[in-house]
């Protein structure tokens, strides 16, 4: 069962998906990070403004408002669909993996 | 504490050294160190008692909807400028009645102490007479105006504006962030320009500096407001504050319509590039504090803006009425310029006394309709002004039409900014060519606007 | 370039402070923290001095500045811009960062909301990594309830090993509770324990390499770990605005 694994601006609207990577370069990879979008980071899609970008995340508590240009950029495996039904069992809850760098 | 040139070269080679042998990206590394152990501390200190109605999702829903979401921002506008025009009406009049009655007393004693009549004019027919009007006109719209503005402020309304426009300041080339500077702007246009500071980007901020005159000012509403009144009660009747507040509702979306052009224009030309990156927190939602809003929003904006109006407007005053009765040859110096004016005003649908008003009200827009008062008053006898009707009066004697006050509006929504916002943008760009096209540009748009107007007006009769 | 200037600008403004601070007050604190926590209408609560505040997202980018009373001991407060990071992303993060590290404050107080505490422990924890004196404070408690959440003060300040106080800060509740806490940690009677976390072993040898040059090279009372990993991370200016430029 493969991942569904997809930019972040293709989430749908209440969707929810799992950070894999941050492709990002420069000033707007820092920002970024600071806003803890770093891998293995569960983020929500909760509305998009009205012309349809940018779209409003919900990342760490914090609902935070990016551009496709930025949502592009960050790619995630979707967790749980509109419905916030699971995708394929996998659990909502996001596992750590230790020693991410060892 | 000194570190010397060698120490930093030394220091820092060995920093470069040993970065290079670092493998991955340290930054990334640091980021995910430090949100792992946020999240292991957040883990063990929060705990969720029982899942809550999210209302700011709730609330989000509807004002970021894409039916509802732009409605609801022209409607909460226009909300504002009606219970502003609405509610400062009576106030105002009552001001104006206080004010212009206590200028009899004035009159009263400089006459029983025998002071020169000069002096009685000067002091009285002049600075007096146009600080009564800056109070009485300003004081109860912005008391109004401004709780009104801190409390869509306050309430986490601004950031939600910023989110529903970002995309079409970004088809201009502009950052969604100016949106934040330009609702400052509302309250003043030098407040919006030191608000610029908030976009990161060199390019996206110059762009929300030429442009934030484009949204009027407090000091410019006032004239926005007499004006709809004028052009709607000379064109409709059974006017009401309703049309008005709607009329400088659309007086604004068009300021909005060529900020964004502008900003396109300017991305597009003098101030090439890509957008910058845009990250914006939607924060929760929070019911202000009715009470210290008030007494923060009287103090810091309304009592600070006015002063700004009436240290400017007593001087004007005084000047213009120097103007008006000084003469040369048959004719007063004032009636001398506004005439030279008069021809380019007229063709631009406006007069020459018009087009003075708003030069010498280059210090502060609060002061360019007491001006222009004062002018028209200057050539007839004296006339207490205590009512919008009566200004009304006076303007149409003076020979305007509605296409007159409609014009009037759209100069003012667009020409230079005031003396303060130049010295602001001046100190903000630290560039004298970035402050004259702040001042050009408007200017510029503003002629050929009311030039356009009036010609289409002039074809259809 | 700008950077430079924005640094002298900041020496300038530490010089004029601490004068001020040395004649009048007794102390420095310093307030950070997230936008939108209420740093500014804490802070006008600390020092009673008028100050707008709004849910605008990095509007303070000047830096306020006010007396505050701890029971008798007259502090000067600097209300530094509200930024989600101290890595020197924006002017903001910048002038934030510079004064932490070049003012060094007797006192941090970092305003966080309480009912987001994931978004802003990022920012306690880079300012943690800087200084160790701060005061953790908890603010709008009041709206932790209302979301349903609860939030465990004391296992927090175990965890994190410095103070923390909750407040509201516009209903001037809790203040008087951090004025305390302010004075306590002026008088030496907290602790603050703090444990920096370590990075890769990697990292952490590249750090001590570069800190035993530092140590070497430049005057005792700079937190060298701490600039060895900025310069590592290529901030140069670091070192540059430390007076090196002023001839």
């Amino acid at each position: 069962m493969a991942d569904r694994v997809m930019e972040l601006n293709q989430l749908p609207e209440g969707a929810s998906g799992e950070i894999v990577s941050l492709n990002s370069v420069g000033s707007v990879r820092n920002r970024m990070l600071d806003l803890g979008l770093v891998p293995q980071t569960l983020v929500t899609a909760v509305h998009r403004s009205p012309l349809g970008d940018p779209v409003a995340f919900l990342v760490r508590g914090t609902v935070i408002a990016l551009r496709a240009e930025e949502s592009q950029q960050v790619l995630v495996k979707l967790i749980a669909d509109e419905k916030g039904e699971a995708n394929h069992g996998s659990n909502q809850s996001v596992d750590r993996v230790d020693g991410l760098f060892k | 504490m000194n570190i010397d040139n060698g120490k930093q070269q030394l220091i820092l080679g060995e920093a470069a050294k040993i970065r290079q042998g670092l493998s991955g990206k340290l930054r990334d590394q640091i980021a995910t160190t430090v949100y792992q152990e946020v999240e292991e501390i957040t883990q063990q200190v929060v705990t969720k008692e029982r899942p809550q109605k999210d209302w700011d999702r709730l609330f989000d829903r509807w004002v970021t909807s894409k039916l509802l979401g732009y409605p609801l921002m022209l409607a909460l506008l226009s909300l504002v400028f009606w219970l502003t025009i609405t509610g400062a009406n009576y106030p105002s009049a009552w001001l104006a009645k206080m004010f212009f009655g206590f200028q009899e007393v004035l009159s009263g004693w400089f006459r029983s102490v025998g002071s020169p009549e000069w002096l009685h004019g000067f002091l009285v027919l002049g600075v007096y007479r146009s600080l009564a009007w800056v109070v009485s006109v300003m004081l109860p719209p912005m008391a109004i105006f401004f709780p009104l503005f801190t409390f869509l402020e306050d309430l986490g309304y601004l950031p939600r504006v910023a989110f529903n426009m970002d995309r079409l300041f970004k088809k201009a080339g502009a950052h969604g962030k100016q949106v934040l500077t330009m609702c400052m702007g509302f309250g003043c246009n030098a407040a919006g320009v030191i608000a610029c500071r908030i976009i990161e980007s060199p390019r996206e901020k110059l762009i929300a500096i030429l442009t934030n005159n484009f949204v009027p000012c407090n000091g410019r509403f006032p004239t926005l407001f007499a004006m709809a009144a004028v052009f709607m009660g000379a064109l409709v009747v059974g006017y009401n504050s309703a049309m008005g507040a709607f009329l400088v509702a659309g007086i604004v979306l068009l300021g909005i319509i060529i900020t964004l052009l502008v900003s396109w224009g300017l991305s597009k030309t003098l101030l090439k590039g890509e957008p910058s990156n845009f990250t914006l927190e939607l924060p929760s939602y929070r019911v202000p504090k009715v009470g210290s809003l008030i007494i923060r929003s009287v103090l810091d904006r309304t009592l600070f803006v006015l002063m700004r109006a009436v240290i400017v407007a007593a001087p004007a005053g005084g000047i213009v009425w120097i103007m008006a009765n000084i003469g040369i040859g048959d004719q007063s110096l004032l009636a001398h310029i506004a005439g030279f004016l008069d021809g380019f005003g007229r063709l631009i649908g406006l007069d020459g006394y018009i087009l003075l008003a708003f030069l010498l009200g280059l210090p502060a827009n609060e002061i360019v309709v007491p001006i222009l008062i004062m002018s028209y008053l200057a050539g007839g006898s004296l006339m207490e002004l205590d009512s919008l009707a009566a200004l009304q009066r006076l303007l149409l004697d003076n020979g305007w039409t509605p296409l007159t006050a409609l014009n009037m509006m759209l100069f003012s929504l667009l020409h230079f900014p005031c003396a303060t916002t130049l010295l602001t943008i001046r100190k903000e760009t630290k560039s004298t060519k970035w402050t004259l096209l702040a001042a050009i540009i408007p200017t510029v748009i503003a002629i050929v606007v009311c030039f356009l107007v009036a010609t289409v007006a002039r074809l259809w009769g | 370039m700008g950077l430079t200037n924005q640094s002298t600008g900041l020496m300038a403004f530490l010089n004029d402070l601490q004068q001020e601070a040395y004649q009048k007050a007794e102390g420095l604190v310093a307030l950070a923290g997230n936008p939108n926590t209420g740093k500014s209408t804490l802070f006008n609560a600390l020092t009673g001095l008028r100050q707008h505040t709004g849910n605008w997202p990095g509007k303070t980018v000047t830096l306020a500045q006010g007396i505050v009373d701890c029971q008798g001991k007259k502090l000067m407060a600097v209300d530094l811009p509200g930024t989600y990071s101290l890595l020197a992303n924006s002017v903001d993060e910048q002038v934030a960062r510079d004064f932490l590290y070049l003012a060094k404050p007797a006192v941090t107080i970092v305003v966080v909301d309480a009912t987001c505490l994931e978004r802003n422990l990022n920012l306690l924890l880079q300012i943690l990594e800087l200084t160790p004196r701060v005061i953790l404070c908890l603010n709008l408690v009041d709206e932790v309830t209302k979301k349903g959440l609860q939030v465990d003060k004391a296992k927090l300040a175990e965890l994190l090993g410095i103070p923390v106080v909750a407040t509201i800060a516009r209903e001037n509740q809790g203040v008087l509770e951090l004025k305390e806490t302010i004075r306590q940690a002026l008088d030496g009677k907290i602790k603050f324990n703090y444990q920096c976390k370590s990075y890769s072993p990697e990292i952490e040898e590249a750090i001590q390499q570069l800190e035993e040059i530092l140590k070497s090279q430049l005057p005792e009372d700079l937190n060298t770990r701490w600039l060895a990993l900025r310069l590592l991370e290529g901030e140069e200016s670091l070192l540059t605005a430390n007076g090196g430029r002023s001839e």
